[in-house]
């Protein structure tokens, strides 16, 4: 499992994407890494309490934190703020276009605190920050195998290598099905949900396959742009392997396995290889059984119950059969 | 599990041919081979994961190879690497 280090400098870049946000002072503070993904509001520091402090958070001040601050005598207003930098936060942003008191500038600067400010409210200044922080310093893992999203569901299609997980991705292209991912896929866990994406970043090297016997292959291009897809939420994995005689597999579809990533569980499906097996076929059926349990149609299930009242009714009759004296 | 560290020598890093030769060599060994670069693993016989490495001329990655010809197989590719250069130069 990987973490990804996240600097002030690069979240104050990607901030500007989304709101408008100035460095007013701690310039030297934008190497300071940031680990937590919750900006926190320091009111409850201001007014005394200062147990269990997030000061791994980014420090924001809203129009109540600033409204505060200034309502205080200027002594007080200083220890507050001293109290705060005492925390060694990673950075400081005022919201709603508020000024910080000249106190905290100069305390950021000898700090190398970064103290940024922007015009939008704090809502909204939280809800980027805190979804931008998500994304970037979430959990992953890299996978070895391939990702498609066949009839809406991120099928993580794993198995040793030469197995065919790359010739299953290509003919569920060919039936019109997108491709997420060959050979090695990027598993992110957001919230309770893993998302998975390609390890090349740059378009160009993005969303190709390798097929044994023929070389390395742009779906893209080949395909189009409905032959792929950027990110999919990762739903079930399906894991090729050799058939082994002996061996149990699955048959009723009665009990289902689950595979633990990254603390998420998801279904997982075995299937074994022979000759004349069609895995797009089944990758498909897969896909619409899971699409179906979702919606809550258990095609094993009804089945077993459907034959138990069945058999139950033939033992009435038996029974029947038997009390008949006549 | 036996691992070790090796420096790419060619100058145009692992493109696509050298890739190729690894994945060729991983292959013949029955050994899990992989490769290794900034804590991202990927697999040896198998070659879109270590294009995707995009390794260039002096960065360090790690080979590592599990089971019973280990050592010869990552000794392989190491030598390919370091030594033979992916025979380009």
């Amino acid at each position: 499992m990987l973490n990804t280090e996240l600097t002030i400098k690069e979240l104050f870049k990607a901030l500007k994407g989304y709101i408008d946000v100035q460095l007013l002072a701690g310039e030297k503070g934008l190497s300071r890494k940031i680990t937590e993904k919750f900006p926190n509001r320091p009111g409850y520091l201001f007014a005394g309490y200062d147990k269990d402090f997030p000061a791994n958070s980014i420090q924001m001040l809203g129009n109540r934190d600033i409204g505060f601050l200034s309502s205080m005598k200027k002594k007080t207003r200083e220890v507050k703020i001293t109290k705060l930098l005492s925390f060694n936060p990673p950075a400081i942003i005022v919201c709603c276009g508020l000024e910080p008191p000249d106190f905290l500038l100069k305390g950021c600067d000898k700090l190398g605190i970064s103290l940024m400010k922007t015009n939008a409210p704090s809502w909204k200044t939280s809800e980027i920050i805190q979804s931008y922080l998500e994304d970037r310093l979430a959990k992953f893992i890299f996978i070895h195998g391939d990702l498609v999203d066949v009839f809406g569901i991120g099928l993580l299609i794993t198995g040793e290598s030469g197995i065919g997980k790359s010739e299953a991705a290509l003919d569920l292209v060919t039936r019109g099905h997108r491709l997420i991912a060959d050979d090695v896929v990027c598993v992110k866990r957001k919230k309770d949900m893993l998302i998975g994406e390609e390890m090349q970043k740059e378009d160009i090297l993005r969303h190709n396959l390798e097929i044994r016997g023929v070389g390395i292959l742009n779906v893209a291009v080949l395909f189009g742009i409905k032959g792929i897809r950027m990110h999919k939420r990762v739903e079930l994995q399906l894991e090729l392997v050799r058939w082994e005689k002996g061996k149990d597999y699955t048959r009723t579809g009665l009990e289902t396995n689950e595979v633990n990533i990254l603390g998420v569980s998801i279904p997982y499906i075995k299937i074994p290889l022979v000759p004349g097996k069609n895995i797009a076929t089944i990758t498909e059926v897969i896909a619409m059984d899971f699409l179906g349990k979702s919606v809550g149609f258990y095609s094993g299930e009804i089945y077993e119950s459907e034959l138990i009242k069945k058999l139950r009714k033939r033992g009435e009759k038996y029974l029947k059969l038997e009390e008949d004296e006549e | 599990m036996y691992k070790k560290k090796v420096k790419i020598m060619n100058s145009l890093g692992i493109h696509a041919r050298p890739a190729s030769m690894i994945v060729k060599l991983a292959s013949q060994f029955d050994s899990k081979v992989g490769l290794e670069k900034n804590d991202i693993g990927v697999n040896a016989k198998s070659i879109m994961g270590i294009l995707m490495l995009a390794s260039e001329e002096g960065d360090e990655i790690t080979v590592k190879a599990e089971g019973k010809d280990e050592k010869k197989a990552v000794e392989s590719i190491v030598k390919l690497i370091e030594k033979r250069k992916f025979d380009e130069e």
